[in-house]
């Protein structure tokens, strides 16, 4: 049986360095099209992925084996992405302080409907998700892209689950709205 | 990209020790820093609203406001201001500080933060009804605190309202009584209008907090007069 990337990250802990080759080979692929998605195919994605692996080996001490390991390197990938964002001009300001955290929001539930949209979400995704910001363009990757539940999303952004929900939701309108504009 | 590049690059930067693990030590190191910080900034919290508390109780204006309005502005006026703004400093630290945990992260921020108020409040409250701040006092007026405790229950921080009497009734005669405390004696005339919250019943060596105007030097007319506990046992202004 395969070693899971939690088992893997033991025995990097342990001293088997060897093996973070294993996890770099399980990961780099989808932190790259995280990284393409989510800076909006900016020329330096490799080298801030290659960054990411260079910091979750040095920090590999901090990870708690007891959890889930991707959410963690996703939230280093995380890190990295938003600095390199706030090293862009025009996107200084998208992650200052943001009201979605401050107050208790109801939590989203999936509708039948929402299901049904869903391919069509993922056509516009594809098309239109460089127009939105990045706040709602993270958790829609994650969501859609990465398959990660609200939780994990939660743990990677550091951000209440319910704020994960309103994210997507507003994310998802955004998307429908441009597809719309494009249709016109 | 050729997948296999990117991992190449990185595990020749391990073999040649260019990328190195930081060892275990490091982030238990990081977490008790953490750790120590909230527990710093908690305990300074606690201790800060439980000294306002006590101040408040000892200078009397904690009682004002049940002579009504004019009792809550004396109440206000009093507070110490800028040492409130100083505690929301310490509680946006604080708050800052115990994100970094999952349990509070996962918690829309208004929660924690008034999660943190309320632990702050409670302790504080909790605090007052150990004899800690009397030792303190104790130990301020014998010069033994060191800084920045020093003076802090000699000098209160606090706003001195001109409205507000504290002192222990050594004489009752017909509509008026007499107080002394540290400033002196004064004569406290008491008429039908005067608030009595808590009744009219007074003897000597009950200790009174009066508010209202001096007519003259000495003389207080009272809008509200009020027995109050002594904060400690050594509580005898007069005695002083």
């Amino acid at each position: 049986m395969e070693a899971t990337d939690e088992q893997i990250a033991q025995r990097i802990q342990q001293g088997e360095s060897e093996l973070f080759g294993e996890l770099v080979e399980r990961y780099q692929s989808k932190l790259m099209r995280y990284a393409r998605k989510f800076l909006a195919d900016s020329d330096d994605s490799k080298d801030i992925v290659q960054d990411i692996f260079i910091k979750t080996y040095q920090n590999i001490q901090s990870f708690d084996t007891s959890r889930k390991f991707s959410p963690w390197i996703y939230r280093i990938a995380h890190n990295e992405f938003v600095n390199a964002l706030k090293k862009r001009a025009a996107q200084r300001t998208i992650f200052t302080f943001d009201i979605d955290t401050i107050l208790p929001h109801l939590a989203a539930t999936d509708t039948a409907d929402s299901a049904a949209l869903e391919r069509d979400l993922r056509t516009s995704l594809e098309e239109h998700l460089d127009k939105l910001d990045a706040k709602y363009r993270e958790p829609l990757i994650l969501y859609y892209l990465e398959s990660m539940d609200y939780k994990e999303i939660s743990d990677i952004l550091q951000i209440p689950v319910s704020t994960v929900g309103v994210r997507l939701a507003r994310g998802r309108s955004m998307l429908q709205k441009a597809a719309a504009n494009t249709i016109i | 990209m050729n997948p296999e590049s990117l991992k190449d690059t990185i595990m020749k930067g391990i073999h040649e020790g260019r990328v190195q693990m930081r060892p275990r030590w490091h982030f238990v190191l990081l977490s008790s820093l953490l750790f120590v910080g909230v527990l710093v900034v908690c305990i300074t919290l606690v201790y800060a609203v439980s000294l306002i508390v006590y101040l408040l109780h000892a200078n009397g204006e904690w009682f004002a406001p049940s002579f009504g309005l004019r009792g809550w502005f004396s109440f206000l006026y009093s507070l110490p201001w800028m040492l409130m703004v100083l505690l929301a400093l310490f509680v946006l630290i604080l708050e800052i500080l115990v994100r970094q945990y999952a349990f509070v992260y996962k918690k829309p921020l208004i929660t924690s933060v008034l999660g943190i108020v309320g632990i702050v409040l409670v302790g504080g409250f909790l605090i007052t009804l150990t004899p800690l701040h009397n030792r303190m006092a104790h130990f301020d007026h014998d010069g033994m605190l060191p800084p920045p405790l020093n003076g802090l229950y000699r000098q209160p921080p606090l706003g001195r309202s001109p409205d507000l009497y504290r002192g222990m009734i050594v004489a009752i005669t017909s509509g008026q009584v007499v107080a002394i405390n540290r400033e002196g004696t004064t004569t406290i005339l008491i008429d039908p209008r005067t608030r009595l919250p808590y009744g009219s019943t007074f003897d000597s060596g009950d200790l009174v907090i009066v508010i209202g105007d001096y007519v003259a030097t000495g003389t207080l007319h009272a809008f509200g007069i009020r027995t109050v506990e002594p904060v400690n046992d050594d509580d005898v202004p007069s005695m002083k």
